[in-house]
């Protein structure tokens, strides 16, 4: 929780923080190792990479694209998912099969591959990616809210609510979805780590993020042709991305056993 | 029984069906593949030549069947770049991407469907929080990255195995490595909470009850009954599995279908793409079908409640 959250506000905070601009190159000063190493420059806390821009900076300016990207991402996702998943889950019937028969074929599919033919198509554009992970992010939700819907709408309240002569409107809306965000909560979060992986790996292939904007995903594409000579250049991006992605997924993990302590330790 | 063996292929042919028509649209999206296959600036006349050619210029939902029919025959045209047939290129670095895959999941079900039954047993213990930390830290690194540090450690420090290529042992060990922790964590995970499902069960304390060993326990009667989700989650993990490949494949220079699937998006290969993509897309199919109807005939209580 104190990662994320400090994660948060480095990204806010990125251009105030940074020592340099993630972008200034200088050739003279390319892949310094880091400052405790023997050759390090003081300047340079986590050594320049192959174009003599400062790592840190680059990391912590990284974080301004990475988490709001799967933000975004998992909003759309979420939205769409939680709608689809309550709709199905409290109508049934054909709207239901339609929704199930969807999330079946999406998932009955490598999407790594949908993501890259998309992306080799259309070329890489952030809108485009954010929409591609949403496409990813919507089924997860849809599945889990649909099954829950249908648990709650046999309760006995939603039966009254229905009684008293509440529209379908204001069941879903009133008695249903306050229910449900909890568990969407959850979801989000987990989801929002699965992202970052997904966005980084793209971006790795070339098919996400593109120069000037700084992605880790790329900077460890960039940083691999180095690899026999600067060790840091691969080492700090992917660290910041485990630290990201293991503090979320530990969040996530904590607002599940929270919300359902049946689930702990499993 | 029979219901459900013929709904499975039905359902099958529909996913199969949509990756064709995303394939197709995908292709018309991108612009006119006349335009793109004549070099430097063709004229009016050569344009609408080559649409002739390549059945452009007919109505746009016969170009969508003769498309659908040529796929289903495994024709994609001429790849671009090396002028054979694309599926034929396609077909070519299977072999490779096979192998990897298959010794990823091997090691991955050798190695984390142990630990995981190790830390069922031994829940709350010093091995389960072992096993479960390595397994969270597993589902949070990107393995790409993984796969960077493998080298780096392996590769360029010790100098213990090569850093890419591809025809010995050795070149397999890296590659199989990262694609392996990438499924193996949440297998592991998996094996852990089915085994404790199990443990739960009445049968498992009669066994113990009458005297058996724990581990003859836990193999025989435990296994055998914690192994129909495990069976079913591994071949779930054939998408992950093959869109893995593509990565692990690019990092460590191993000549299999995903690298040249990339090669062919960065050279606008596009008959390649689209016989790389469906060629991948149907095994996964295929093989989600294999698994479906295996795990049907081994459970008999799946096969009498369908």
């Amino acid at each position: 929780m104190m990662v994320v959250l400090t994660v948060i506000v480095v990204a806010l905070l990125a251009p105030l923080i940074a020592p340099f601009d993630p972008t200034t190159q200088n050739l003279a000063l390319r892949l310094r190792p880091p400052r405790w190493m023997p050759g390090g420059d003081p300047r340079f806390l986590l050594g320049t990479d192959h174009l003599g821009r400062d790592i840190l900076s680059r990391l912590l300016y990284g974080t301004r694209v990475s988490l709001p990207i799967a933000f975004a991402a998992t909003t759309i996702g979420g939205i769409v998912g939680i709608s689809l998943g309550l709709l199905s889950g409290y109508f049934r019937g054909a709207v239901d099969s339609i929704v199930t028969k969807l999330i079946d074929i999406q998932l009955s599919f490598p999407f790594i591959l949908f993501a890259i033919a998309v992306m080799a198509v259309t070329g890489p554009n952030p809108a485009v990616l954010v929409l591609v992970l949403a496409a990813r992010s919507w089924t997860t939700f849809a599945r889990v809210v649909r099954g829950e819907t249908l648990t709650i709408s046999g309760n006995e309240y939603v039966l009254a609510a229905r009684a008293l002569g509440a529209t379908q409107a204001r069941v879903i809306g009133r008695h249903i979805t306050p229910n449900i965000l909890p568990l969407a909560a959850v979801i989000g979060t987990l989801d929002v780590g699965a992202l970052v992986i997904l966005e980084s790996t793209l971006s790795f292939l070339g098919l996400g993020i593109q120069p000037p904007t700084v992605s880790w995903g790329k900077e460890l594409s960039d940083a691999r042709q180095y690899i026999q000579l600067a060790w840091w250049t691969t080492t700090f991006p992917g660290l910041a991305l485990l630290v990201i992605v293991l503090s979320v997924n530990l969040l996530g993990d904590r607002l599940r056993d929270i919300l359902d302590p049946r689930l702990r330790g499993r | 029984m029979m219901a459900w063996l013929t709904h499975r292929p039905l359902h099958f042919l529909i996913v199969v069906w949509g990756v064709t028509t995303l394939v197709f649209v995908a292709l018309r999206m991108t612009g006119d593949p006349a335009v793109m296959l004549l070099p430097g600036d063709p004229t009016m006349a050569e344009i609408n030549l080559m649409r002739e050619k390549l059945g452009l210029n007919k109505p746009l939902i016969e170009q969508y069947v003769v498309f659908v029919g040529n796929a289903f025959r495994g024709d994609f045209g001429q790849s671009f770049r090396h002028g054979v047939p694309a599926s034929s290129v396609v077909l070519e670095r299977l072999p490779a991407t096979a192998l990897l895959a298959f010794s990823a999941l091997a090691l991955a079900a050798v190695v984390a469907i142990p630990m995981g039954i190790l830390a069922a047993v031994n829940r709350g213990r010093l091995a389960d929080l072992g096993v479960m930390l390595l397994a969270v830290i597993g589902q949070g690194v990107p393995f790409f990255w993984l796969g960077l540090m493998l080298i780096l450690v392996f590769g360029v420090e010790f100098r213990m195995f090569p850093t890419g290529g591809y025809g010995s042992i050795q070149h397999l060990v890296l590659p199989s490595v990262t694609l392996a922790a990438y499924i193996g964590a949440s297998t592991a995970r998996i094996a852990r909470s089915s085994m404790l499902e199990v443990l739960g069960q009445d049968y498992m304390r009669t066994a113990r009850a009458k005297g058996l060993a724990l581990y003859v326990v836990v193999l025989k009667h435990g296994l055998r009954n914690a192994a129909i989700p495990l069976v079913t989650y591994l071949g779930l993990q054939m998408g992950l599995l093959l869109g893995g490949t593509v990565v692990v494949e690019e990092i460590f220079a191993w000549p299999g279908v995903g690298r040249l699937l990339l090669q062919a998006i960065s050279f606008r290969d596009y008959p390649v793409v689209q016989a790389a993509t469906f060629i991948l897309a149907m095994i996964f199919v295929v093989v989600n079908l294999l698994v479906d109807i295996v795990y049907t005939v081994l459970d008999p209580r799946v096969r009498d409640r369908r």
